[in-house]
């Protein structure tokens, strides 16, 4: 059998060509079927019923190209899951780095997600992001959160939900996990600023993910995270602003996100 | 007065017991802060600004009236500011975000 090679970048590219072409052939639907009824002026008219029979032939000829195309996206999303799980790259690594100043911690993104990431990200480019519409936009931040999913390996159903909240005492509220609901829920009042929405959506993520490993405890790290989101434990921003981010899930969160929106450079 | 506070931290704060203490023995560490902020617990008022204490130029009173956060949550960056600054001031500079 011959060998192929395939990428997580290549499915990504194909998968958005299939659906920008699905797109496409559903609103050439559409003019075909308004078409008809601008053409005639009298239903008798023997041009009219004989356009009529072409705009039929054609709009079946459409639909089946139509369930064709929608068929091999669904193969294509099933080789990506397939992909996925026979990879499952660990995402990030830990890279400590020691200067002057001391030692940082940062995350650093596996290869073999880069590709993808950069597809998707490449939305966010601000000259880019700024042509979008608001509708554009939300579909780019679900299409970013599903795939930081996949790559995660998240496998409880995860969804996006916008909210709009103006800052309070000058402080914002960029985004947030509802972990009850398995909700990320951002702000829309800062959809303008894509770097943040980026930074915002993989910091819950995260979140999503560490709740998933806290209930596995296969880690030394998931038992960390076990610990610091067991009832009580988790430090709030209000009563102790350095706990708060100091405390393992947010600085993980944290580090995953400059990560990610350092996967644009 | 610590039973007090202990209570006020589990009970209104839904703190765990080891988180209440750890915060406890944080704020204990430093006299004087553990001082105002026990004067802010009986009378439910921060010290005087001409008196008050002032790390890296914030008192507590100033702290809690810039950001959204709670009494306590401003003497306890009173203590990260005395023994981490540097982190702790970078994190005030950058508007005490909340991710």
């Amino acid at each position: 059998m011959a060998s192929i090679r395939v990428s997580e970048e290549g499915i990504e590219i194909l998968k958005m060509a299939l659906q920008n072409v699905i797109g496409d052939y559903y609103s050439l639907r559409n003019e075909l079927e308004k078409a008809y009824f601008v053409l005639g002026e009298s239903w008798l008219d023997a041009n009219y019923l004989l356009a009529g029979e072409y705009v039929t032939k054609y709009l079946r000829e459409t639909d089946n190209v139509l369930y064709v195309l929608e068929h091999c996206l669904k193969v294509v999303d099933d080789l990506e899951n397939a992909f996925c799980n026979y990879m499952s790259p660990s995402l990030v690594t830990t890279v400590n780095r020691t200067s002057s100043s001391g030692t940082r911690t940062y995350y650093s993104i596996d290869e073999r997600a880069l590709g993808p990431l950069s597809v998707v990200l490449g939305n966010f480019v601000p000259m880019v992001w700024s042509a979008y519409d608001i509708t554009v936009k939300r579909r780019c931040v679900y299409s970013l959160l599903k795939l930081l999913c996949r790559l995660l390996g998240i496998v409880g159903r995860t969804e996006v939900r916008f909210f709009s909240q103006d800052s309070v005492n000058g402080a914002e509220t960029l985004g947030y996990f509802d972990a009850a609901r398995n909700l990320v829920c951002i702000n829309n009042r800062h959809l303008d600023d894509p770097l943040s929405i980026i930074d915002t959506v993989a910091h819950e993520v995260r979140h999503v993910w560490q709740k998933e490993r806290a209930r596995k405890k296969e880690t030394e790290r998931d038992k960390q995270f076990a610990e610091n989101l067991t009832e009580g434990n988790y430090v709030q921003y209000e009563v102790n602003p350095m706990g708060y981010y100091n405390q393992p899930v947010e600085k993980d969160a944290r580090l995953f996100a400059e990560a990610i929106k350092s996967a644009m450079d | 007065m610590e039973e007090d506070i202990l209570g006020y931290f589990e009970n209104d704060l839904h703190c765990s017991t080891a988180q209440a203490e750890r915060m406890l023995n944080e704020l204990k560490k430093h006299e004087d802060i553990w001082r105002e902020f026990c004067h802010w617990f009986s009378t439910k008022k921060f010290t005087d600004n001409k008196t008050c204490i002032r790390e890296k130029g914030y008192s507590a009173e100033e702290l809690f009236e810039k950001f959204d956060i709670y009494e306590v949550g401003a003497f306890n960056l009173l203590v990260s500011l005395r023994d981490n600054s540097q982190e702790t001031e970078e994190y005030i500079k950058k508007g005490l975000p909340k991710d």
